[in-house]
């Protein structure tokens, strides 16, 4: 035994930077492994923690057109009545709201839902009274860290807060934190009698004030016979006749993207199929490179076994031996890969949107026992393999070297194989980032340096007239404009057809939009036809040219959009992000009814600037303080989906460049290993180092080539399809194959080069010596 | 041609020197052909090794066609083996993965010839050596003395001035070994200059000085009568 261990560490000394890579690699590609895999494990357990899980349901209407998650309100009491099997029925609005608390206002994720909430979802009470909770409208329930953060220490049972449109309401009880795992989130829990929250959503009358019901239903019942009874409930309602009411394992929701909006948070079950197979194919691959170089490293060994052979060890152990290394490797990788998956699972949160929590998955039997048979099987095959090759031939055979290398064809199969992987994702990385580069640049058509937008909310909310001239007083704000939505967040757009004496005009998505006099200048924006607003005018409108040249109006004489009369005619600008076309707009002259700002300063003094803005609507709204964004900086957050795709498929072109090197690096130690001999007369006979060195990489150079001829045509189409959701397209060029091809060649034959320059710098009398 | 003047060769480890050779003393003419003779472990093939710029004596100056070794640079030594030295070795050491044809003509790409003259070349040599029906063959489907033959004919192709033998006929039996021994001898009388190692007297009796080294010490010169 300790013979064995010292062996190994012996031989870890004389390699150690090839032993090191080794190692490392294999202990690298189990650290992404195990957190994809971790991040795989969470994701399946989303909700899966509510002790009700398996008999949870939850209401959704069905008709031809769509699946709408939510039932009225006043259709609640007729499913308990029809199904008395429903032990408890829960119904859940969630919303941002704005609270108050002593003198400052912040947001808040509120849920309005019946007592009955608290069982279906097996809510834990921490504080406060436990029956017969949000009984009242004015009761509220919140979260322990929502506690923590606005009361800190102190027991807020029986505090007040403040919340929009004067209400008041008085804390009753504080509840735990839903879970990481639970797919619905909130601070708050209100009662579900809430102006503030359903006028807010535009439904006024209680018959159509809508919900989302989940259900806990008696074990002992069959779910269908349930359906059938309330299937038809909706059907006496107006606008509802050919509506039916379906119900829907609750576990089934998160990964349920089909069914419209609702108040859960959903993944996509395809995305995390799709990560599955990728962890799949990482783990079958490092596996295949790590046993791959290992043997090629015990096959230096030949030499030292046959010694122990004709020395007396017996088959027995040599295969102990062997054993023993290899598990010590694969143990001392396996833990390495668990300290980088702990070291490295931050840098995963933000592109997987979830923390990663390695320790806590580790605990997971499922993983335990996964990591516990990889263990077994790669150590063993490690170990085994070339044990067994080596106890096979007799030990004179050996000491003559008789036994050839044999260097399959399979290896280099694989091996192009991941090389083009990595070409593949290169490639769509740098389309991908060219893209991302060529929407954040383009021409938008207005100057979105200096300009920044602001939302009036709270007492600010209709007093923009007051803060624009208080602005407009200092001489670093230029012009300030004020709108409903913005360019980029357009609130509303119509579709129809309307008639100016007689002539039908007809057109779809015409975006609108309530601004003031001074937009056009705010913008930068030219206008092409007719005048600008006047402070006098109503009802009248500005379109683009695009709108301008679709309608074919020729004159703005006499023309009107569903009666609000167009008196000018703007350039052509963007109004929406890069995966839309230009599109037709409508600037309706209405100060009145805005909801933010948009300020355009010289520049000279940036913080000064922000500062004036945070001031001056302070000073109308002192509890809500705002934060003025630059155009500039929230139009780059339009791309974060295609920004979060580029650093997933660094992680992967990592990972797949690591195993394509691995791979490489085990095939050229195999090979220089088996061309010794030919190395040796070829350099005897005159041959220099750089002609060894060309031939030995030739061989590798080809399986790159082909790489990148396979590779080149998948990378084209798939990038084709992914611009296909972008209305604007940067191309993809040459260059891009040139630079992933030649990147991919170069490190390739860097790894490769390592091995054939130990090969050919040997000197020939030593690979020539031992007959 | 060749002088070695005091040559020593030793390892070194942390306490001790281990010489291979010490005090090596020879000098070697144009057209010679010498037999260097010598239990195992006497230093033969370091000696050989040095000779043919494979290696690197510890001590001592050594004259390559007149130019001290420890002078030439690497690419020099290059050039040296393309057109200087051919060696032969007791194992053949022919490419397994070449034919017969490939394998002499292997020196002569490494030298730059061009192909229609290296096709002449090795035709040239085939022809010299009887073995013409084998030029597709591979080494293994050769006869130990046929495998000799080629590994002569590749050593020889790039027409160098020194020939280094290291036992030329050790894994042959005795009747391949005089052909080759014979084909030596032919060389040398054409004017190739010769130095063989070997444990045959009988083999040693084909040169015309003998050097005797016993524990990397020159015995003493010997000069042959020629049979």
């Amino acid at each position: 035994m300790n013979n064995a261990f010292k062996s190994y560490y012996r031989n870890f000394r004389k390699q150690k930077l090839i032993y090191a890579i080794t190692i490392g690699g294999f202990a690298m590609s189990l650290a992404v492994l195990i957190i994809i895999v971790s991040y795989i494990i969470e994701e399946r357990s989303v909700d899966k923690h509510f002790p009700n899980i398996h008999s949870m349901y939850r209401i959704v209407q069905l008709d031809r057109n769509a699946q709408v998650p939510q039932i009225p309100q006043r259709t609640y009491q007729m499913v308990l009545d029809r199904a008395p099997e429903i032990e408890k029925l829960c119904l859940i609005n969630r919303n941002q709201v704005l609270y108050e608390y002593s003198g400052e206002k912040n947001r808040a994720t509120a849920v309005c839902t019946n007592k009955e909430f608290f069982d279906v979802f097996s809510v834990e009470v921490i504080l406060g009274k436990t029956e017969n909770l949000l009984e009242s409208k004015t009761d509220l329930v919140i979260t322990e860290s929502f506690a923590k953060l606005v009361f800190g220490n102190k027991n807020p049972v029986g505090e007040l807060l403040n919340f929009e449109k004067n209400e008041q309401k008085e804390i009753v009880a504080v509840i735990a934190d839903p879970l990481n795992t639970s797919s619905l989130k909130y601070d708050l829990l209100f009662n579900p009698e809430q102006e503030l929250f359903h006028s807010k959503r535009g439904y006024n009358e209680e018959s159509y004030i809508m919900f989302d019901a989940v259900f806990v239903l008696n074990s002992n019942i069959n779910p269908f016979e349930t359906q059938a009874k309330i299937t038809d409930i909706l059907k006496p309602f107006e606008g509802y006749e050919e509506t039916l009411l379906h119900i829907q394992p609750f576990k089934e929701v998160y990964f349920d993207l089909k069914t419209g909006h609702d108040v859960f948070l959903h993944a996509n079950l395809n995305m995390i199929k799709l990560l599955s197979l990728i962890a799949l194919i990482i783990l079958v691959l490092a596996i295949f490179n790590y046993i791959n170089l290992t043997t090629a490293l015990n096959s230096e060994r030949y030499k030292e076994i046959c010694i122990r052979k004709t020395t007396g060890a017996r088959r027995r152990t040599i295969f102990f031996q062997f054993l023993t290394e290899s598990y010590l490797s694969c143990f001392i990788a396996l833990l390495i890969g668990i300290i980088f998956a702990i070291l490295i699972s931050p840098l995963f949160k933000d592109l997987l949107d979830r923390e990663i929590n390695v320790s806590s998955s580790l605990q997971n039997p499922q993983i335990l026992f996964a990591i516990i048979l990889i263990f077994v099987l790669v150590g063993g095959l490690t170990g085994v393999l070339p044990a067994l090759a080596a106890s096979k031939f007799n030990a004179i055979d050996l000491l003559q070297r008789k036994v050839l290398l044999k260097n399959p064809h399979i290896r280099g199969v694989l091996n192009t194989l991941q090389l083009t992987v990595t070409l593949a994702l290169i490639i769509s990385l740098i389309t991908i980032t060219k893209q991302i580069h060529f929407v954040k640049t383009k021409d938008i058509g207005f100057d979105k340096e200096f300009l920044l937008e602001v939302g009036l909310e709270g007492k600010a909310h209709g007093r923009a007239a007051v803060i624009k001239d208080n602005l407009l007083k200092h001489p670093d704000i230029v012009d300030v404009s004020a709108t409903h939505g913005r360019p980029f967040g357009i609130y509303s757009s119509g579709s129809g057809s309307w008639k100016n004496d007689s002539v039908e005009y007809s057109i779809e998505n015409l975006a609108d939009l309530n601004t003031d006099t001074s937009f056009i200048s705010t913008f930068g924006l030219t206008l092409i036809a007719g005048r600008n607003f006047r402070l006098t005018d109503k009802n009248v409108c500005i379109i683009n040219d695009k709108t301008y040249k679709y309608l074919q109006l020729n004159e703005l004489e006499g023309k009107s959009i569903w009666g609000s009369e167009i008196v000018g005619v703007v350039e052509d600008f963007h109004f929406k992000n890069m995966y839309n076309e230009l599109g037709f707009i409508q600037l309706n002259y209405n100060p009145e009814e805005v909801s933010h700002l948009n300020i355009r300063i010289s520049g000279n003094d940036i913080p000064g600037s922000l500062k004036v803005i945070k001031e001056t609507i302070k000073e109308i709204e002192p509890a809500l303080s705002v934060e003025p964004r630059f155009y500039e900086d929230w139009i780059n957050t339009m791309y974060q989906k295609e920004e979060r795709q580029a650093k997933a498929i660094v992680i992967y072109a990592f990972i797949a460049l690591l195993l394509s090197c691995l791979g490489l690096l085990g095939l050229a130690r195999f090979s220089a290993i088996r061309r010794t001999k030919e190395i040796g007369i070829r350099k005897v006979n005159g041959a220099k180092v750089r002609e060894i060195l060309a031939l030995l990489n030739s061989g590798f150079i080809k399986w790159v080539l082909i790489a990148f001829v396979v590779s080149c045509p998948v990378a084209y189409f798939a990038m084709h399809r992914w611009l296909q959701s972008f209305a604007y397209r940067t191309s993809i060029s040459l260059w891009i194959f040139a630079t992933a091809g030649i990147l991919v060649m170069a490190i390739s034959l860097l790894v490769v080069s390592w091995q054939s320059w130990r090969a050919a710098t040997k000197n020939p009398i030593e690979a020539l010596r031992y007959e | 041609m060749i002088q070695l003047k005091n040559i020593d060769k030793y390892y070194e480890s942390r306490f001790q020197r281990t010489f291979v050779l010490k005090g090596i003393n020879l000098e070697v003419k144009r057209g010679e052909f010498i037999t260097i003779m010598g239990p195992s472990g006497a230093g033969k093939s370091t000696l050989l090794n040095i000779i043919g710029l494979l290696d690197v004596p510890s001590a001592g100056e050594y004259l390559f066609f007149d130019q001290p070794a420890h002078k030439i640079k690497e690419k020099q030594k290059v050039q040296y083996h393309r057109s200087h030295i051919g060696f032969i070795f007791q194992a053949f050491h022919l490419i397994d993965e070449l034919n017969v044809y490939e394998n002499i003509e292997t020196p002569l790409i490494y030298r730059g010839v061009k192909s229609s003259e290296r096709k002449a070349i090795v035709a040239d040599l085939l022809d010299r050596f009887n073995i013409v029906a084998k030029k597709d063959l591979f080494p293994s489907q050769l006869s130990g003395g046929q495998q000799q033959l080629v590994a002569i004919a590749r050593a020889i192709a790039g027409k160098p001035k020194l020939l280094l033998a290291d036992e030329p006929t050790g894994n042959l039996h005795s009747e391949q070994g005089e052909m080759i021994m014979k084909l030596l001898r032919k060389l040398n009388e054409d004017g190739m200059t010769i130095i063989q190692v070997t444990h045959s007297k009988e083999n040693a009796g084909y040169g015309n000085r003998i050097i005797q080294l016993v524990d990397g010490m020159v015995e003493k010169p010997e000069a042959v009568v020629l049979s």
